[in-house]
This record gives structure tokens, C-alpha cells and sequence, in this order.
């Protein structure tokens, strides 16, 4: 191709959403093994297009945890062996920085080159937007949080210094794909940047499985998850899902090791696990309210409960924390509509009780602190819309 | 009705003898709504301020069975614009029939609405300032 890419046809806007959304579905899909051996070929080229020798020393991890931990450790005893190296290289940070560099900036910069603006920018938002919000922003960054909290500490205790921050230099894999998405799309469906497509297609083959570690003396890499729970919580692009699961953790991997998150909340396996042993005393003293409130959702003393998506301690957490009864009336009298009850807690937040009108079912509403009335509590959740003028409930 | 106990009764009580039939409703004001579990339908001027027509007949957003608060083939569904109320945060798809039709979901009882302009919110989670996620 010569020249810019200014405009896109129409054949090529159609075929955004759904190249988005087949890269999602194989970023997310846990059903098939790694193909190791291509992958392993892509970071060799990788090492290759960044003139740092190959060792073909690869070391596949469980999940993430480990690999972290066994990275920091390993660039440690390492370190001594390479005395005459800068501390940065000899743990491993120049070999990705070299990576980096040398294969997606370079791609990026020739993607960049041969498109127009709008044309970048409208690809990027209908794909790497769409594939990066549904993958990375929902499961990558929350996995990189959860991991930053747990192994950060333990990393740096045993392996201090410029070693112990090194294992954050790790190359996304699947769930940086947003990237791959976008600038795919202009290799494949657009026939920009060919020259570039031997680099492209190393590193997309080297992103093929988890989290990895480049270092000049060996690579570690994560293998896939067994399973990834998320729930959608808008149409498209950044924060579209977030991982959720109330009755199991919402990422486990192969070796079993599990990591739970309800409504993208990061918590305890128990909390999801054995979610009859919360209790009252625990949910008051959590101080994150987020936290606190999803707990409170998975409260109950009966083993048997299901958390599923349905269910709601909250009702239960309020008769046993010894809530009192701010407000009590007979509903909006519209056709559907039915007694309905105002509380509040020890915490002072107060709730709305009552049922829809057709499914059998009671729901606790979070509503405002100010609320002093069944129908005011309702008017502040409702948008401000007048109940009286509410026809039917169901 | 003093205790918590005894209006948690009540309410159960209510919910447990629930109409569960499908709500008819032959006439509609501007300004009138029906609630469906966490959305409201408001009726709107048929000059309401709407976006472009959406494909997706789903009206809350979501992968859940409690998202699923579908326009049937009655509806043009489109991006709303302009709420009905507080929160713009709290805004759904407008939609438009001119013969009336139904909004359906798995689980809570049927709608069906005169002909006319609809503007959908939703109900608000006062902890995260945020719609529900039903």
C-alpha cells in the first residue's frame, strides 16, 4: 500500500464489531490447551527483533502468583552471577523494555505512520477499546491489583531493592490483547504496515498465553485460566465488564488457584467460598464500603443458601444487626404495588424494603441517608419521578 | 407494625400473594410510568429528544437473566438523549411503537403499553450512586 490510509470503506466499518468481539472470545475462551510451541517461537523472534540473545530457558508457571514470586526470586540469585551487568538488566527490565520497544512500538509507530488520524483513532475505539475494556480493563487490571496487593509485600520483604520491583515488568499476554485487537485490524483487514507484520505476528504469538517475564537468561510464563467470570455493566469499550462471580471465584486456574471478585469488588475466597461464616461484627469493622457491601450481599447463616445473583442477605443482615424501623406504608397504591418498609442500620445507612409487584420476591434497596419516608426513599432511587403518577408495578 | 420482624412479615406476606399476570394498561399521561423490577417507563411527548435506532431490543444493560427487559417486535428502539428525571447516569433507550406492545422479562410480569413515546431510567444504588445492576 502507499500513501495514508484516510478512510475506512464501508465493508471494513462493518467488520469492526465483530473483529472485536472474536478477539474477546478468544482472549476469555479457558477450553483449549497453549499452543506452547508457538508461543515459545514468538518470544524467540521477539528476543530476535530486539538483538537480545535467545536462551530458550522457558519456564510455564500455574497463574500469576507464582510467577511473580518465582521471577523476583529467581533475578535475586541471578543478580550475583552478573556482576558486571546494570541492576536493571541483569533482572530481566531491559530485556522487556527491549521488547517493548523494538516490536509493539515499532509496530505501533508504523501502524500510526500509514493512517490517517481519524481513521486511528476510529479503529482504535471500535477495537482495541472494545476488546481492551472487555478483557484488560475487566480481568488484567484486576488481576494486576489483586496481585500488587498480595505478592508485593511478600516480593519485597525476601527480595528488597531493585529486584524486588522488577516482577511488575511482566508483558500482559492474553489480557493485553486490546492493543493486538487494534493494530491487528489495520494488518489484516487494512494491508497497512506489512513491512511490520513479521514483528506483529511474533509478538501477538508470543501474547498467546498469560502473564510473561523476559529475561535475558530464561522467561517465565503463566499458563491460561480455567475459567473467568465477568458480568457486562455497559454496551462497549473501557469499563464495559468487570469480573464477578457470588458463588465461586470469578478467576481459578489450572493448578486450582482461585481469586474472587463480586460486582468487580476484589474479596476473600471465604466471602464466596463460605459465605456463612460472615458475620454482623465483621461487616461493621470493614472499612471499605464497597467491600462492606458486598458482604452484606452474601450474608446469611444458612449453609445452603446459593449465592447466586439473586440472592440478598442484606434482609437478614438487618434483623440480626438490630436495625430499627425508621418508616412502614402500604406501597404506591398503584395495580403491583404492596407494603413496604424504610430501616436503618447501626451504621446509620438506611434501606428500602419491599417486593416488585410479580416475581415473590422481597428486595433491600440502598437509599440515601436522608431519606425519612418510604416514598421519599423511593422518589431519591427513582430518579426524582413523582409516584403518583406510577400506573403499575411488577 | 412495630418491630422489624413484623413488617418484614408483611411484606413477605404481600410478596408471597403477588399478581403475577401480565399489567394491561389501555391509557397512559404524559408523565405516567410503570415500574418493571428496576427500570421505569415513562410516557414522553412524541417529539422527545432520542438518539440513533439501536439494534438490541434490551433495555438494561447486562449478560444477566435480570438485565433481560426486552422490547418486543412492537418498539423502535432507540439511544436515549434526554431523561425524565434526576441523573443522566440513571438513563435508558427511549422507544416508540404506534400500536402498542409488550416489554417482557423472564422473571417479573409482562408490560404491555398503549401506543406512544417511552423513556426508560433506572433505579439508582444509593451506595455507588450508580444505576442498579440488576
Amino acid at each position: 500500500m502507499t500513501g495514508r490510509l484516510m478512510e475506512l470503506t464501508t465493508e471494513q466499518r462493518a467488520e469492526m464489531a465483530p473483529f472485536a468481539q472474536a478477539w474477546i472470545e478468544r482472549a476469555l475462551d479457558c477450553s483449549g490447551v497453549v499452543d506452547w510451541d508457538r508461543v515459545r517461537d514468538g518470544m524467540q523472534r521477539c528476543y530476535e527483533f530486539a538483538n537480545v540473545a535467545w536462551h530458550d530457558r522457558v519456564v510455564v508457571v500455574a497463574n500469576p502468583f507464582v510467577g511473580a514470586l518465582a521471577f523476583s526470586i529467581a533475578s535475586r540469585l541471578l543478580r550475583h552471577d552478573a556482576v558486571h551487568d546494570a541492576v536493571g538488566d541483569a533482572v530481566g527490565v531491559a530485556v522487556g523494555v527491549a521488547v517493548h520497544d523494538a516490536v509493539r512500538d515499532a509496530v505501533r509507530v508504523a501502524v500510526g505512520v500509514a493512517v490517517g488520524v481519524a481513521v486511528y483513532d476510529a479503529v482504535r475505539v471500535a477495537v482495541g477499546d472494545a476488546v481492551g475494556g472487555a478483557v484488560h480493563g475487566a480481568v488484567g487490571g484486576a488481576v494486576g491489583g489483586a496481585v500488587r496487593v498480595a505478592v508485593g509485600g511478600a516480593v519485597h520483604g525476601a527480595v528488597h531493592g531493585a529486584v524486588g520491583g522488577a516482577w511488575r515488568r511482566y508483558l500482559a499476554g492474553q489480557w493485553s490483547w486490546g492493543w493486538e485487537a487494534w493494530v491487528g485490524f489495520f494488518m489484516e483487514r487494512c494491508g497497512v504496515a506489512q513491512g511490520m507484520r513479521d514483528r506483529y505476528d511474533a509478538y501477538r504469538d508470543a501474547q498467546l498465553a498469560g502473564w510473561w517475564w523476559p529475561h535475558r537468561q530464561f522467561v517465565i510464563v503463566c499458563d491460561r485460566p480455567l475459567h473467568v467470570h465477568r458480568e457486562q455493566i455497559a454496551p462497549t469499550g473501557w469499563g464495559s465488564h468487570r469480573l464477578h462471580s457470588r458463588s465461586e471465584p470469578a478467576i481459578v486456574w489450572r493448578d486450582g488457584f482461585g481469586m474472587s471478585w463480586i460486582d468487580g469488588v476484589f474479596v476473600a475466597n471465604r466471602i464466596v467460598q463460605e459465605p456463612w461464616t460472615i458475620t454482623v461484627d465483621e461487616c461493621d469493622r470493614e472499612a471499605n464500603a464497597e467491600r462492606r457491601r458486598v458482604m452484606i450481599q452474601q450474608y446469611g447463616p444458612e449453609i445452603r443458601s446459593v449465592r447466586d445473583d439473586q440472592y440478598d442477605g442484606t434482609r437478614q443482615y438487618l434483623v440480626d444487626s438490630g436495625a430499627r424501623s425508621i418508616d412502614f406504608d402500604g406501597g404506591t397504591q398503584a395495580r403491583g404495588s404492596a407494603p413496604r418498609a424504610l430501616v436503618e442500620d447501626r451504621r446509620g445507612e438506611r434501606w428500602l424494603i419491599g417486593t416488585d409487584g410479580s416475581t415473590r420476591r422481597v428486595y433491600v434497596m440502598s437509599v440515601p441517608r436522608e431519606a425519612r419516608t418510604c416514598r421519599e426513599a423511593h422518589q431519591m432511587i427513582n430518579g426524582g419521578l413523582d409516584e403518583s403518577l406510577c400506573v403499575a408495578e411488577c | 407494625m412495630k418491630t422489624i420482624q413484623d413488617q418484614l412479615s408483611a411484606i413477605q406476606t404481600a410478596a408471597e400473594s403477588c399478581d403475577v399476570d401480565v399489567r394491561i394498561i389501555k391509557s397512559m399521561e404524559i408523565g405516567q410510568f410503570p415500574r418493571q423490577g428496576d427500570i421505569y417507563v415513562t410516557r414522553v411527548a412524541d417529539d422527545h429528544p432520542r438518539g440513533v435506532a439501536l439494534d438490541s431490543r434490551q433495555l438494561a444493560i447486562g449478560n444477566t437473566l435480570g438485565s433481560r427487559h426486552v422490547a418486543d417486535e412492537s418498539w423502535n428502539v432507540y439511544e436515549g438523549t434526554c431523561g425524565t428525571a434526576d441523573g443522566e447516569e440513571l438513563l435508558g433507550p427511549c422507544i416508540h411503537s404506534d400500536t402498542g406492545g409488550a416489554i417482557t422479562h423472564p422473571e417479573h410480569a409482562d408490560l404491555h403499553l398503549p401506543p406512544g413515546t417511552y423513556q426508560v431510567t433506572h433505579q439508582m444504588d444509593a451506595r455507588t450512586r450508580d444505576r442498579v445492576a440488576d
